[in-house]
C-alpha cells in the first residue's frame, strides 16, 4: 500500500481545477442571487442637452477677463464652461429650486434638507452634448421625481443665467461704446482747446500787421489748416471753408475768417465736455450694471444653451442591482472556500498520519 | 552532463528559443502574422520549428501533465467567447472588424500555449532544465549586457552615442531607444524591467537563497547567479520602472525573510527545547534592516534624478507645478484606473463569456465612464477619431483582461491553471532533493511576481509567463516521473 504522502496530496489537491470550478460557478451563483435580493435604491435619468458655441469664444468677456493664461484655446474654453456648470448645478441656489418644486408635488420632501438631496443627485457627463441628470432614493417614483425636478431647475436656473451673461455682452458693448465715445469726445476737447491757443496767436500775429498787408505764406498756410483741421461737414463749417481768405488777401480779411472760427470753436468745446461728461456718466452706470449681471450670470458663457432633450420623455428608472461586484466576489469566496477545504482536508490527513 | 544530444536539430531551435527571449518585438516580422504587433518575440521563429519537430507529436503520442487540463479548459472558454462574440454584431473600429480582431486574440493566445507546452514538454531531465537554464542566463547575460551599455547615455546623453546605439537598435526592436531610460533588446523599459523580475530574478533569486548553482565554478559565496543577480538588479534601476522595481523590492522583502526563516529553522533549540522564531528580530537586525532600506531609498533617488517620470513618485509632494492634479494623474497612473474601471464595466454587461478575447477596444467608448476625461490625452486619443491612428486599446491588465474578453467562466479556468501550478511549485518545494526544492522555490517567486506583473501587461504573447510556467510544469513533471522510477 503506497504511503501517504503530503506533496502528492498537495498536488492532487491543487490539480482537482473542476471542484474549483464548481465552488466557484455555485459561488457566482449565490453572489448572483444575493444582488437580486439585496437592497438597493433606484436610479433615475432625465436627459439634458448641453451645447456651447466655443467659435464665439473670444466674443465672450469673461473669457479674457477672468479665464486669460489657463485657457487658451476653444477645447479649455468648453472644459471650463462644462466644469463651471458642473459646480453651478449642486449649489444651494439650485438645490432650494428643485426643493421648492418638489416641496409643491409632494409633502414627502417638506422633511429632506438641502444636503440629503445634494447627496441623492449627480451629473454625468463626458463633454458637451448629452447630460444624464440622475437621482437615487429607495423608492422609484421619488427618484424619478428627484430627477425632473432638478433637470427643470438646472434648465430654468442655468438659462436665466446664460441670459445675464448675454445681457453682461451687451452691456460689456455698451460700455466699450461709451469708453470710445468718451475717448473721442476728449481728444476733440484736447484739439479745441489746442485750436483755441492757435486762433489766438493767429489773431496777435495778425494785429501786429498793417491792416492792408497780405500775410506771409506760411501764416497763410498755417490759418487755412487750422480751419481745415477743426472742420466737419456741418453747414457752419462748409459755409467758413468757403470763405477762406486768398493768399494775396490783406491781414483784415484773416483777422475776420479768424473771428467767425472763435465762436465755433467755443460752442463745441462746451458740447464735447458735456459730451465727455455724459459719456463717461453713463460708462459708470453701465460698470455697475455690469460688475452685477458678472456676479449673477455666474461665470456662465454666453455661448451656452442648455435644454431638455425630449420633454414628453419621462425619467429613465433603473434599479441598480449589483451583479457584477456581487457575482465577482461570489466566484472569488468560491475559490477561498476551496481553498479552505484543502487546508482542512489535508490537516486532517497529516494528523490521520501522524 | 546534458543529456541532449548535441547534434540534435531540436536542441540548437531549443538553445536559440531561450537565447531570443530577451528579444520582444523583432522588426523583421511579416505582416501576415502580426508584424504590425508591438509584440513579435523573435523566440517565435525557433518556437515554430520546435512545435513541428518536436512538441505536437509529443502533444499527441505521450501522456501530458495534469497541469495542461485547466489550461485546455481555459482555451476552450475562449474560443467560445470569440464564437459568441461574433454574433453580437458589432460595427468596425478604425478599420478594423470584429472578426480581424477576434482571430488576432486568438492567435496570441495560440502564441502563448505554444510557448508554454513547448517549455513544458521539451526538458525531459534534470539536465535538461539546467541546461535550459544556462541558455536563459545566456541570453539574458546579452541582454544586460546590451542594458550596460545603454546605461552610459543614459548617465551623460552624447547624441552621436546615442544615434549610433539606436542604429543597432532598429536590427533588433521595432522601436527606438528612449534616451532617458534603459530598454535592454525589448521595445520599451517597462518589458525590459518585466523580463528582469519575472523571467530572469527568481531563478536567480532561487539559486542565491539555496546555496546552489548550475555552473562548476563557485568561489565561496559568490556564484555565477549571484553575479548574474547584480548585475541585473543595476540594470533594473536604470529602466526606470515603477512596477519592475516595485517587485525587486518585494522580492528583497521575501528573500530576507526566507533567510531568516532558514537561519530560525538551522538554529539550535532555546532552552525550552522550542526552535527559535523567524519573525523575531534583534535589534541589531532591525538596524540592519532599516540600513539596507535606507540604503536602497537612496539608490533610487539618486537614480530617480536623472529621470523626471520616476522622480515624479516623491516631488509630488514638493513641486509647484501640479495643479489641481491629483496624485495617481501626477504620476500617469490614472489613466489605468480608467481602463481597468472599463474593462470591469464590460465584465459587468457581459459577465459569463466576456466580450471575445481583444474585443475590449470595441466596448471600450461605451463602457467608459461618463465623466470628463480631458485632463487625460490617453483616454481621449482612444475615444477621439483620428486620421492614420489604428492601434485599438487593450486594458494594460492580465486579470482585468481576463475578466472582460472571457468572463468570469475564463477567470475561472484561469485561476484553476494557476493553482495547479502552486500544486506544482509547492509539491517541487517539499521534495526532499535540493534539484526539486530549488524548481519549487524559484517557481514560487515566479508566481508571486506573476502576481503583481500581471497588473501591468496585458498580452498573451509575450513570452515571459509561459516560460515560467512551462520551466514550473517541467519540472515538476520530471520530479513526479524521477520519484516514481524510484518508487
Amino acid at each position: 500500500m503506497q504511503q501517504w504522502n503530503l506533496r502528492e496530496e498537495i498536488y492532487h489537491s491543487f490539480h482537482q481545477w473542476i471542484y474549483l470550478a464548481i465552488l466557484a460557478v455555485v459561488g457566482a451563483a449565490a453572489g448572483w442571487g444575493l444582488s437580486y435580493l439585496w437592497k438597493t435604491p433606484y436610479e433615475a435619468a432625465t436627459q439634458l442637452f448641453v451645447s456651447i458655441n466655443a467659435y464665439r469664444a473670444y466674443a465672450d468677456p469673461q473669457f479674457s477677463a477672468l479665464a486669460n493664461q489657463e485657457y487658451t484655446n476653444q477645447d479649455d474654453y468648453k472644459n471650463w464652461q462644462m466644469a463651471e456648470l458642473d459646480g453651478l448645478v449642486v449649489s444651494g441656489e439650485f438645490m432650494d429650486d428643485t426643493l421648492e418644486r418638489l416641496r409643491v408635488k409632494d409633502a414627502y420632501w417638506k422633511g429632506i434638507t438641502k444636503t440629503t438631496l445634494r447627496d441623492m443627485l449627480r451629473a454625468e457627463w463626458r463633454t458637451a452634448g448629452k447630460w444624464k441628470i440622475i437621482a437615487r432614493h429607495e423608492e422609484a417614483r421619488r427618484a424619478a421625481e428627484a430627477s425632473q425636478a432638478w433637470a427643470e431647475a438646472i434648465v430654468k436656473k442655468a438659462n436665466k443665467y446664460v441670459a445675464t451673461s448675454r445681457y453682461m455682452m451687451l452691456i460689456d458693448i455698451r460700455m466699450q461704446q461709451a469708453a470710445r465715445d468718451a475717448g473721442a469726445a476728449k481728444n476733440r476737447l484736447s484739439i479745441l482747446k489746442q485750436a483755441q491757443q492757435m486762433a489766438k496767436r493767429y489773431t496777435i500775429q495778425l494785429n501786429s500787421m498793417p491792416e492792408d498787408q497780405a500775410p506771409d505764406g506760411l501764416t497763410h498756410s498755417q490759418v487755412l489748416s487750422l480751419a481745415a483741421l477743426l472742420a466737419d461737414y456741418t453747414p457752419a463749417w462748409q459755409t467758413i471753408l468757403s470763405e477762406q481768405p486768398a493768399q494775396s488777401d490783406p491781414a483784415s480779411v484773416y483777422l475776420a475768417f479768424l473771428e467767425k472760427i472763435t465762436p465755433l470753436i467755443k460752442t463745441e468745446e462746451i458740447l464735447r465736455q458735456a459730451e465727455y461728461e455724459d459719456r463717461m456718466n453713463a460708462y459708470e452706470g453701465l460698470s455697475t450694471v455690469y460688475i452685477q449681471a458678472q456676479r449673477d450670470s455666474h461665470g456662465l458663457s454666453p455661448n451656452l444653451e442648455i435644454q431638455t432633450l425630449d420633454e414628453d420623455l419621462a425619467p429613465l428608472t433603473t434599479r441598480l442591482h449589483p451583479i457584477g461586484i456581487f457575482t465577482l466576489s461570489g466566484t472569488l469566496l468560491g475559490i477561498c472556500a476551496w481553498v479552505i477545504m484543502q487546508i482542512v482536508r489535508i490537516t486532517r490527513k497529516i494528523e490521520r498520519n501522524e | 552532463m546534458n543529456s541532449i544530444p548535441w547534434r540534435s536539430i531540436g536542441t540548437f531551435f531549443w538553445a536559440i528559443l531561450l537565447l531570443t527571449l530577451p528579444v520582444t518585438s523583432f522588426p523583421f516580422f511579416p505582416g501576415i502574422v502580426g508584424g504590425s504587433a508591438s509584440v513579435r518575440p523573435l523566440a517565435v521563429y525557433p518556437l515554430i520549428v520546435l512545435l513541428i519537430l518536436i512538441v505536437v507529436p509529443r502533444l499527441l503520442t505521450r501522456p501530458l501533465p495534469a497541469t495542461f487540463l485547466p489550461f485546455m479548459a481555459f482555451i476552450a472558454v475562449a474560443l467560445a467567447s470569440a464564437a459568441l462574440a461574433l454574433t453580437q454584431n458589432t460595427g468596425e473600429l478604425r478599420d478594423v472588424s470584429p472578426l480581424e480582431r477576434g482571430v488576432r486574440g486568438l492567435a496570441t493566445l495560440g502564441i502563448g500555449a505554444a510557448f508554454y507546452f513547448t517549455v513544458s514538454l521539451i526538458p525531459e531531465s534534470w539536465a535538461d532544465l539546467r541546461s535550459s537554464l544556462r541558455w536563459l542566463y545566456a541570453g539574458f547575460g546579452l541582454a544586460l549586457l546590451w542594458g550596460s551599455v545603454q546605461i552610459v547615455y543614459v548617465i551623460k546623453y552624447v547624441p552621436a552615442f546615442y544615434a549610433f546605439l539606436n542604429q543597432i537598435q532598429k536590427w533588433v526592436s521595432s522601436r527606438k531607444l528612449i534616451p532617458k531610460r534603459v530598454t535592454g533588446l525589448t521595445y520599451e523599459p517597462k518589458w525590459f524591467a518585466e523580463q528582469i523580475v519575472f523571467l530572469l530574478m527568481p531563478w536567480l533569486i532561487a539559486s542565491v537563497l539555496s546555496g546552489s548553482t548550475i555552473f562548476r565554478w563557485r568561489w565561496r559565496v559568490v556564484t555565477i547567479e549571484l553575479l548574474l543577480l547584480i548585475w541585473s538588479a543595476v540594470v533594473l534601476i536604470f529602466t526606470y520602472s515603477r512596477a519592475g522595481i516595485f517587485i525587486f523590492l518585494m522580492f528583497v522583502v521575501v528573500g530576507f525573510i526566507a533567510v531568516r526563516w532558514r537561519r530560525a529553522r538551522q538554529a539550535p533549540p532555546a532552552s525550552d527545547g522550542k526552535q527559535p522564531s523567524w519573525w523575531r528580530l534583534s535589534l541589531r537586525q532591525i538596524v540592519y534592516l532599516a540600513l539596507v532600506l535606507l540604503i536602497t531609498a537612496g539608490i533610487l533617488y539618486a537614480a530617480g534624478t536623472q529621470n523626471n517620470y520616476f522622480a515624479r513618485l516623491w516631488t509630488f509632494f514638493t513641486s509647484e507645478e501640479k495643479g489641481s492634479t491629483d496624485y495617481l494623474e501626477y504620476i500617469a497612473f490614472k489613466q489605468r484606473f480608467a481602463y481597468a474601471i472599463t474593462a470591469f464595466r464590460v465584465y459587468e454587461s457581459y459577465p459569463l463569456l466576456g466580450v471575445g478575447l481583444g474585443n475590449y477596444a470595441f466596448y471600450f467608448d461605451k463602457m467608459l465612464p461618463d465623466q470628463p476625461w480631458n485632463r487625460q490625452p490617453d483616454i481621449l486619443r482612444q475615444i477621439t477619431h483620428v486620421e492614420g491612428r489604428n492601434k485599438l486599446i487593450t486594458p494594460k491588465n492580465l486579470y482585468m483582461k481576463i475578466l472582460s474578453e472571457t468572463g468570469l467562466l475564463g477567470l475561472i479556468t484561469f485561476i484553476g491553471f494557476i493553482a495547479a501550478l502552486i500544486g506544482c511549485a509547492i509539491y517541487l518545494w517539499l521534495m526532499p532533493d535540493e534539484e526539486s526544492r530549488y524548481f519549487g522555490l524559484a517557481g514560487l517567486l515566479g508566481l508571486l511576481a506573476f502576481c503583481f506583473v500581471g497588473f501591468s501587461f496585458d498580452s498573451f504573447a509575450i513570452p515571459n509567463m509561459w516560460v515560467v510556467f512551462g520551466l514550473l510544469t517541467a519540472a515538476s513533471r520530471i520530479a513526479i516521473l524521477s520519484n516514481q522510477s524510484s518508487n
